[in-house]
């Protein structure tokens, strides 16, 4: 029933196995950029979840990953909380923002709903902007890490953070490649499909898209606790749109409803950006145009066109012939 | 089964709907006809809850269902198919039956389990794919079916429902006569535990299968009785017979 990817696993055995073994052997710059390749794969996962799955174009998904950051800055900075249960707690804040917030913009579709996304998510920004407690626009630094010492892990060496990165960022694939074969995956694709049909067969749709964005939510907000565990700064650029941007652009360049294509996605947008950064300071220019030339020449995304040739090649008969 | 009352819709001051009342008993098979613009699609969406009626009541085993979401609808024994094939274009034909048998069954809140291994959700949908002939298609992509074999999975999607009163909009609508007459086999063959009502254009169709029909004109019930009754009501025969001869 479910049609194969023999092109999945290698690619993700090169992904995340290049990741997690450029963060054993590599220096210090490039276990930056691992670490943050690692914490956008997560980000850029639940928002895959979202758009290519439940149908559900977010434009301000990095609202969320705020959440999660500035509940861990509050509860392990200014209420003294134990980090390791901040992050839960910024994870369930994500949860339960995805449920109010959801509720409110699963009324509305299509451009609107990209439009009340984005306006939320800026709202949030907003405040977070002027927010004295957290420094305002300056943000606000001197956050702390995990403290894994007493399993003999110590996070705030770079080296094992951005191993521990890659390991969540492989997990949070295997979360959303377990839900999306499901049922309910398949519910959520049939809602993308088509909304209308479905509802006929008697499903409450908007509880699906509800359920579906509290998830993508929780996620984006575990991200955010990673990025600021990461930076040790809370800073509210974490929610700004251009966030939101950047996922959308490395979920629809590598393929989205793939899972494989956001993570293609992100390792080409960082690795190619700090490449041509050390040529030319406007690399927003070539970025755009590699883009633009990768949504033309693959408008189904780097995964997308890469698994629609390798199935056209192995299985012609697969989706079956058109009848008579 | 079910009971319709005083039926009004309007849409601005075109009104589509004029007191339809309408009463279906169990198992039984009807039909509405009428020229186009009557009102029967809009009777329906009016049944189906993707209209809400400006008055009236409709009532399906006994049960207020006029303000239910159409979704609450389904679950309380009502289904439909569409006049225009509305499908999983991008599933094979047993993906969406075993789509539409999850969401029967509750089995759409599963998450921790496999849909591709979940074996009775794809033996129930192999059994509907097969109730309507396309049990040799259900690895076929749908939007590859042909449009006959889409307008068969459109019932079957409807059956998957499991539905006490089946409404069918159209359903050999664009076929050809072969496929129509296909289609007027497989809702004659519909278990008699099912109450039928369906709009038809095909007059062959809707006077083999039904055994009561309703004229409606204008949003109103112009009259009502059986095939043979209809056929020879010269109203029916001057308003919506009279078009074809």
């Amino acid at each position: 029933m479910q049609r194969r990817d023999p092109l999945a696993l290698p690619l993700l055995a090169l992904l995340f196995g290049g990741l997690f073994a450029t963060g054993l052997y590599a220096g210090a710059y490039w276990l930056t950029i691992v670490t943050e390749i690692a914490i956008f794969t997560i980000f850029a996962l639940s928002v895959d979840f979202l758009v290519g799955y439940a149908g559900l174009v977010t434009f301000g998904h990095a609202g969320f990953m705020g959440v999660g950051a500035y509940a861990l800055a509050y509860l392990s900075h200014f209420a003294g909380w134990p980090v390791g249960l901040s992050i839960l707690a910024g994870i369930a804040a994500g949860a339960l923002a995805g449920i109010l917030i959801g509720w409110l913009v699963t009324r509305v579709s299509g451009v609107f709903f990209i439009m009340v996304t984005l306006a939320v998510s800026m709202m949030f920004w907003a405040w977070a902007s002027r927010s004295p407690v957290f420094g305002r626009d300056d943000g606000l630094g001197g956050m702390k890490r995990m403290n894994l010492r007493a399993i003999g892990i110590d996070l705030n060496d770079p080296r094992t953070f951005a191993i521990v990165c890659v390991i969540a960022a492989a997990l949070i694939y295997l979360l959303f490649w377990w839900l999306v074969r499901s049922p309910f995956g398949q519910i959520l694709k049939g809602i993308k499909q088509n909304e209308n049909r479905i509802r006929a067969q008697g499903l409450p749709v908007q509880s699906y898209k509800v359920a579906a964005f509290a998830v993508a939510s929780a996620v984006a907000a575990f991200a955010g606790t990673l990025h600021l565990q990461n930076t040790k700064f809370v800073h509210p650029e974490v929610a700004h749109w251009i966030k939101s941007g950047e996922s959308l652009i490395v979920v629809i360049v590598g393929g989205a409803g793939t899972l494989v294509g956001p993570v293609i996605g992100t390792f080409l947008f960082f690795v190619f950006h700090r490449v041509v950064e050390s040529f030319t300071q406007n690399w927003q220019i070539w970025m755009g145009l590699l883009f633009i030339a990768i949504v033309l020449m693959a408008p189904e995304g780097i995964y997308g066109r890469l698994r629609s040739l390798t199935r056209k090649r192995a299985a012609p008969s697969r989706e079956g012939a058109p009848d008579a | 089964m079910l009971e319709i009352g005083e039926l009004r819709k309007s849409f601005g001051s075109l009104v589509v709907t004029d007191g339809v009342s309408l009463a279906i008993a169990a198992g039984a098979r009807e039909a509405v006809i009428g020229p186009n613009g009557a009102g029967k699609t809009t009777l329906f969406n009016l049944l189906s809850g993707e209209l809400k009626p400006d008055s009236g009541t409709i009532r399906l085993a006994g049960r207020d269902i006029t303000r239910l979401p159409p979704d609450r609808r389904v679950k309380a024994g009502l289904a439909r198919s569409f006049q225009r094939n509305n499908l999983f274009l991008d599933m094979t034909v047993a993906e969406s039956l075993a789509t539409a048998v999850a969401v029967r069954t509750g089995e759409s809140l599963v998450f921790w389990r496999s849909f591709a291994a979940s074996r009775h959700l794809h033996a129930q949908a192999e059994a509907l794919a097969e109730s309507v002939g396309l049990a040799d298609r259900r690895d076929a992509l749908v939007r590859h079916l042909s449009y006959g074999s889409q307008r068969q999975l459109e019932i079957a999607m409807a059956l998957a429902a499991e539905p006490a009163l089946l409404l069918l909009d159209e359903p050999t609508a664009g076929m050809s006569p072969e496929e129509t007459r296909a289609m007027q086999r497989l809702i004659a063959g519909l278990p008699r535990s099912l109450t039928l009502l369906l709009i038809e254009h095909d007059m062959d169709v809707v006077f083999d299968i039904a055994e009561r029909i309703t004229v409606l004109d204008y949003g109103r019930v112009l009259v009502q009785g059986p095939p043979a009754e209809i056929r020879r009501s010269p109203i029916v025969r001057q308003i919506y017979l009279g078009e074809m001869a």
